[in-house]
């Protein structure tokens, strides 16, 4: 994950985005369920893992991810309409 | 209260229960009821002055009544002053259900009032369990089959397509379609929801894709793929 490029890493990251918020929706309704409980556990690992190496490499994805060091980096990178990738 | 087929005892019921006083002061001129449809205390207002099928007594006030309640005035009423909409016979088929117009509605005529005789589902089908999400489907003549994250479904004669991530140009689908085959053996405005069982997922880029992590629900949506 570490050597992943930007728009890999962004794919990587929208995808387990989904599939935690899916998985979420399923513990709704089987919110005892090992499986699904396991299987979120997992998932929103990877996606915690995976923001924050982006936001490490790249660019803070919220306005939470915002690492203050000396700069306020939230408005230099490019917004998604502004098509950054790098890659 | 059981359910009926007759809907002049389920008026008489309504009427008894939620205003008794109506019930029993209700213009039985406008009905033309007959002598032996009256209940207990009632009594015909052959005696009193009609007025006219309002269902008022002459100490309530205007808006006082039942809600929806109209007065039947010099027309000729085919409407009990306290009668429910929706529960009006004159203008039904003799064979239509109460509480329903629809044209193409079968009647009840062997059977008890809104069943089908297996219970709404075609022949040869089983109901749902209620534990697999996809049992109405597989436990008929639908096959599915599971090829590394694309899902074939075939039907009774062979003919297949492929849902998944590959299989998105699916030529003919509208006429493979399982739920279209279906047509119009079910009854209508009944939803059947079997309850989510755990299963395979597609893994996270395929589920995106697919709208769906979960395999089981990846259904055909000719509104979008076709």
């Amino acid at each position: 994950m570490e050597n992943m490029c930007k728009e890999d890493l962004m794919n990587l990251i929208q995808s387990t985005n989904f599939t935690v918020i899916e998985l979420g929706l399923y513990l709704d309704t089987h919110p005892e369920c090992p499986c699904g409980l396991a299987a979120y556990e997992d998932y929103s690992e990877l996606l915690k893992k995976a923001v924050k190496i982006y936001e490490r490499k790249y660019e803070p994805l919220s306005i939470y991810g915002v690492e203050n060091d000396g700069s306020w980096d939230w408005v230099q990178s490019p917004w998604p309409w502004q098509k950054g990738c790098d890659c | 209260m059981e359910a009926n087929c007759d809907v002049n005892q389920f008026d008489e019921e309504v009427k008894a229960d939620v205003q008794p006083e109506l019930a029993a002061e209700s213009c039985r001129k406008c009905d033309n009821a007959r002598p032996n449809d009256m209940r207990p205390g009632m009594r015909p207002c052959v005696d009193r002055p009609c007025d006219g099928g309002s269902g008022m007594r002459p100490d309530m006030r205007p808006g006082s009544g039942r809600p929806n309640m109209r007065p039947c005035g010099d027309r000729p009423c085919d409407m009990r002053p306290n009668r429910r909409p929706g529960y009006g016979r004159p203008n039904m088929r003799p064979d239509m259900r109460p509480g329903s117009g629809r044209p193409n509605m079968r009647p009840c005529v062997d059977r008890p009032c809104g069943m089908r005789p297996n219970g709404g589902l075609p022949d040869g089908w089983r109901p749902s369990d209620g534990m697999r999400s996809n049992s109405v489907m597989e436990d008929s003549d639908l096959h599915s089959e599971w090829n590394c994250g694309n899902r074939v479904i075939k039907d009774s004669v062979g003919r297949s397509m492929m849902v998944g991530c590959e299989g998105q140009t699916m030529s003919g689908c509208h006429m493979n379609d399982p739920m279209e085959r279906l047509g119009d053996a079910f009854p209508p405005v009944m939803a059947y929801v079997p309850w989510q069982q755990w299963g395979d997922l597609y893994d996270p880029e395929c589920g995106l894709k697919q709208g769906t992590i979960f395999k089981d629900l990846n259904y055909i949506f000719c509104g979008t793929r076709c």
